[in-house]
């Protein structure tokens, strides 16, 4: 036994078991499959969508307006001449930017204030759960759109109204994962080896916290991507020229009798985006929870 | 005789129970240790055996610092260390370390056991990235672990083995005392015997002393040099272990030595239990004077002095290295229960 | 011998995870006199818990009774309908379970929980239900009952608690009481009430009682027989005093030297080595082999059957059982004897 091989032999180790957990996951069921197949498909037109688009999104032909869809403009043109399955793929990378960033300023505070919170305990965790309550009485998206309206139509306005809607959840997530956490033994076994709040925050909380993040998230990436379009589509969020996919729809609304592949493309991407999404955060909270629980669920005899 | 290492003085540790949210109102204290006095000598075994509510779990948190005491003092060599803090807790905690109940929950089960052994050595900076993982290594092998397993996680481990990590992480920054939290209770027959195996060739090869806390008394006497018996955060008899089950001197011990089940079904069909009547009262609202007697079957025999209900009976040493607390200790020794009782329990060896 | 109230033959039982198939019981056989007290003792893994829910037929979902018969009242639990079952259940053969925290439901007060029990199986109107229900907590040894019928569970201590179980349990007189790890949770002092409470209660019923635990401290006071189990299956079976007195399985053997015990010198526990073994990859042959020092050759590769040995009432299942001047030690005590190596492995080879 070489002390030195065991080193090395960690890292790929640790690989090698997440490709195994991945296609575990994959094969547990088709769901599974279908709705991380569609997310990677997203993700990837989102990044490379701009080398993909035919044509550029802004480009106006007013000669070529309202074509129904066609070799050369796969999901037809707008009234402006502009090449629509272009605007959506645009409208691909701008709904990921989006969601990613909504998410992770949200879920990154909201996170650590939870841990926090759970952790310290006492005035100052009364304090963030009643504000978190707050913000949990608004009807989320009222709330959202207040904000956005008040801070003026733009999409940055958007996602930082959609943020401040997100966190609380993940605030209350993470402190009651700590609550049940923090008594462990292994938590106390931190302590007594010396450990102070922020070591056991870091270095113990969070990983054991962040799997039920995880399944949050995915389930939330759908929801945030349709929060931004809806208030896009209520012209809150993306100003024109921007392809986002709900002001996309709200242009066309209008021609849906004359032009129905106008609103209806980017609507079934927001439909079929969101729904992989779905499925793909209900497939991680099914296959994380009995992992927890371990096999035979507790029952040894 | 050895030096004494630790000694816990009148220790005791109040639990405000409290209501409300804003305005937070303490409308109660769990008495959970309320006077205690002891002390572990270097290289010792102490046991201590109770029930649930007796707060040994609570005094074994106490010494490691887990749970700050209310009034009292814990030292170690003679230095008061339930008041430190900054940098000289930590040096002097780290000669204090615990092994806990429960294999399942003891280890972080996102890390790998490697690095749940090495946390007290990297909290401690104690060498470079090689040397601790080189001590972690030998910390594992000396537990009876393969070195290959370092970077298996918790799941991958049975109960023993799981126990055994736990062990190694406390044995990380070469303490003098560990402290034992019911550290076999939770494994199989067989393994248990494997870790009280393990946990004396250690002290032998390392001049460890424990602090073994459990509730079963078989267990408890295996290891033990000497014992305590705590009853509603109170000790009421401390003893050489085998002075203890041989002549035991306060009735609580005789009836924990009466309600013992032993393997042997001879003496089991003869014996006569004393059968305390009612649950353990809660350590929130301890009865008047001596804390047993609510339950006491000496009480009883003895018309019921008013003296056990008005008077809290100290520890007080009543031979060589035994103590006792109780009005009636010589009467309790001499009963003819307490013969049955230790008959019995003894059964054949 | 007179006629057994339960009688298990060959039973197997296996559970479906996501990875693979638990062998969690592998031919179990045993019987229960009426009246009588089997116990049933082993180690987790050992497939106790499981035997007693299949004879309930309360598997957990993954759960399946392969093979084998469970004869009860001159029929097979195993074959009745659900309906059937469920008629069974309660009212002959009743069950207590090791954490009375969660057999009762901690949303009703207790005096309903066992008027539920009662008015499950028989037309009683809630009054008279009322009635049986303070009568049985005052059997039961809980006092001034009918105050305590409007508590709730978490209101009550652990051993009142495992008390309320045993009234719902015995309400109905059921033939057969199955006790899993009853007092398991419980302080030593409050377990010894409650033991003794059991072993009153089931006499004045006339009840039969299958006894599982691990402990073979409360075995030696409960049990008139007991079966030792191991990897799901009967290792050794015999009457209490037989079995400590002569235990012939060199599992049997080493549980009693592994455990602690006051009283004489403290003497050194010669522990079992190894580990319990893995369900899901149950090995060729005897499934103690790896563990066991008194190993021969064809226990690497045969599993031996449960057979008499000295007299009827003893059985064992073992190749090479152990003498009784073994006992004491711990080990083998014959000249020249060493464990037989796993197949493949000769002496004489690296």
């Amino acid at each position: 036994m070489i002390a030195g091989a065991v080193r090395d032999d960690a890292v790929p180790r640790r690989w090698r078991r997440a490709l195994r957990q991945t296609g575990g996951f994959l094969r547990a069921s088709r769901l599974n499959a279908l709705g991380a197949g569609i997310v990677a498909a997203v993700v990837l037109l989102a990044v490379f969508g701009r080398a993909l688009a035919p044509h550029d999104p802004n480009h106006l032909d007013l000669l070529a307006a309202l074509k129904p869809p066609s070799s050369a403009h796969w999901f037809g043109t707008d009234n402006l001449g502009r090449d629509l399955f272009s605007r959506v793929l645009a409208g691909a990378r701008i709904s990921v930017e989006v969601a990613v960033i909504i998410l992770g300023l949200s879920v990154a505070f909201g996170t650590l204030l939870g841990i926090v919170a759970g952790l310290v305990g006492g005035l100052l965790e009364e304090i963030v759960m009643r504000v978190t309550d707050l913000f949990l009485a608004f009807p989320a998206f009222i709330l959202a759109a207040a904000i956005a309206a008040t801070l003026g139509p733009s999409l940055n306005h958007t996602v930082l109204a959609l943020a401040v809607v997100f966190w609380p959840w993940y605030t209350r997530l993470a402190r009651g994962q700590v609550l049940a956490l923090r008594e462990r033994e292994f938590v106390l076994a931190a302590r007594v080896a010396g450990a102070g709040t922020m070591w056991i925050v870091l270095r113990h909380l969070l990983r054991n916290v962040l799997p039920i993040v995880v399944v949050q998230v995915s389930l939330d990436v759908g929801y945030a991507m349709l929060a931004t379009s809806a208030l896009s589509f209520l012209g809150l969020g993306a100003q024109p020229p921007t392809p986002e996919w709900g002001a996309i729809i709200t242009d066309g609304r209008s021609f849906i009798q004359t032009a129905w592949w106008w609103p209806t493309f980017p609507g079934i991407a927001l439909a079929v985006t969101v729904l992989g999404f779905n499925l793909l955060g209900d497939g991680l909270r099914d296959w994380i929870d009995p992992r927890l629980r371990g096999s035979l669920g507790g029952l040894q005899e | 005789m050895s030096a004494t290492l630790l000694s816990v003085e009148a220790l005791r540790v109040h639990i405000p129970v409290t209501r409300g949210v804003v305005l937070r109102r303490t409308t109660g204290v769990v008495r959970a240790v309320d006077g205690v006095t002891l002390d572990v000598r270097e290289g010792e075994t102490l046991g201590l055996v109770g029930e649930s509510g007796s707060g040994k779990t609570t005094l074994g948190r106490a010494i490691v610092g887990l749970v700050p005491p209310t009034a009292g003092s814990i030292r170690l060599r003679g230095v008061e260390v339930s008041t430190l803090s900054g940098r000289g807790a930590r040096r002097a905690r780290s000669e204090l370390q615990m092994v806990f109940q429960d294999p399942f929950a003891s280890l972080d089960p996102r890390w790998p056991i490697a690095r749940s052994v090495e946390e007290p050595l990297r909290l401690h900076r104690a060498g470079d990235r090689r040397e601790r993982r080189e001590r972690v290594l030998e910390l594992l092998e000396l537990v009876g672990l393969s070195r290959r397993m370092a970077d298996r996680y918790p799941h991958e481990l049975s109960g023993g083995q799981r126990q055994r990590v736990g062990l190694a992480r406390a044995l990380a920054l070469r303490p003098a005392l560990v402290v034992a939290d019911e550290a076999v209770s939770a494994l199989d027959v067989s393994i248990q015997a494997q870790i009280l195996n393990l946990l004396q060739r250690l002290q032998e090869e390392l001049g460890l002393a424990y602090l073994f806390i459990a509730h079963d008394l078989a267990v408890v006497h295996q290891i033990s040099d000497r014992i305590a018996v705590m009853y509603l955060g109170q000790i009421v008899e401390l003893s050489p272990g085998v002075d203890l089950y041989r002549e035991p001197m306060h009735p609580y011990t005789v009836s924990l030595l009466s309600a013992n089940p032993v393997p042997d079904p001879s003496v089991e069909a003869a014996r006569e239990r004393i059968v305390l009547p009612g649950d353990p009262p809660s350590a929130a609202a301890p009865p008047p004077g001596c804390r047993f007697h609510t339950r006491c079957w000496l009480r009883e025999r003895l018309g019921d002095p008013e003296i056990c209900r008005t008077l809290e009976p100290l520890l007080r040493e009543v031979g060589p290295g035994r103590s006792v607390a109780c009005h009636f200790a010589d009467e309790a020794a001499a009963s003819p229960v307490t013969r049955r009782a230790v008959d019995l329990a003894g059964g054949r060896a | 011998m007179r006629q057994p109230v339960l009688s298990v033959r060959d039973l197997v039982v296996r559970f479906s995870t996501g990875r693979g198939v638990v062998h969690a019981v592998n031919g179990v056989s045993l019987d229960v006199e009426p009246g009588g007290t089997l116990g049933l003792v082993g180690e987790s893994g050992s497939g106790k818990s499981v035997t007693s829910l299949a004879i309930m037929r309360l598997l957990p979902r993954g759960g399946r009774v392969v093979s084998g018969q469970v004869w009860f009242g001159g029929r097979d639990l195993l074959r009745l309908s659900a309906a059937e079952m469920r008629s069974v259940r309660g009212r002959e053969i009743a069950m207590i379970l090791q954490d009375p925290q969660s057999s009762l439901n901690p949303v009703l007060p207790v005096g309903e929980q066992i008027e539920e029990a009662i008015r499950a199986h028989e037309r009683v109107s809630r009054p008279a239900a009322r009635a049986r229900a303070v009568e049985l907590l005052g059997a039961v040894g809980i006092a001034r009952p009918e105050e305590q019928l409007g508590r709730f569970p978490h209101q009550l201590s652990g051993g009142m608690r495992q008390r309320v179980m045993i009234a719902i349990a015995l309400a109905l007189r059921p033939t057969l009481l199955i006790a899993d790890e009853p007092t398991t949770a419980l302080d030593v002092t409050v377990q010894a009430q409650v033991l003794e409470l059991l072993r009153d209660l089931t006499d004045e019923v006339g009840a039969a009682v299958v006894l599982i635990s691990h402990d073979l401290g409360i075995m030696a006071r409960m049990a008139g027989r007991i079966a030792v189990m191991y990897a799901g299956r009967v290792v050794e079976s015999a009457p209490t005093e037989e079995l400590f007195a002569r235990p012939r399985h060199p599992y049997t053997v080493g549980l009693l030297r592994s455990i602690p015990r006051i009283g004489g010198a403290r003497r050194a526990l010669v522990p079992i080595e190894g580990s319990p073994p893995d369900l899901e990859r149950l090995p060729e042959g005897c499934p103690f082999a790896p563990r066991c020092a008194w190993r021969i050759e064809a226990c690497w590769t045969q599993n031996p059957s449960l057979a008499t040995d000295d007299g009827p009432a003893h059985l064992v299942a073992c190749h090479d059982p152990a003498e009784p001047e073994e006992v004491g030690p711990g080990r083998p005590i014959r000249p020249g004897f060493a464990p037989a190596p796993p197949p493949g492995i000769r002496a004489g080879v690296a």
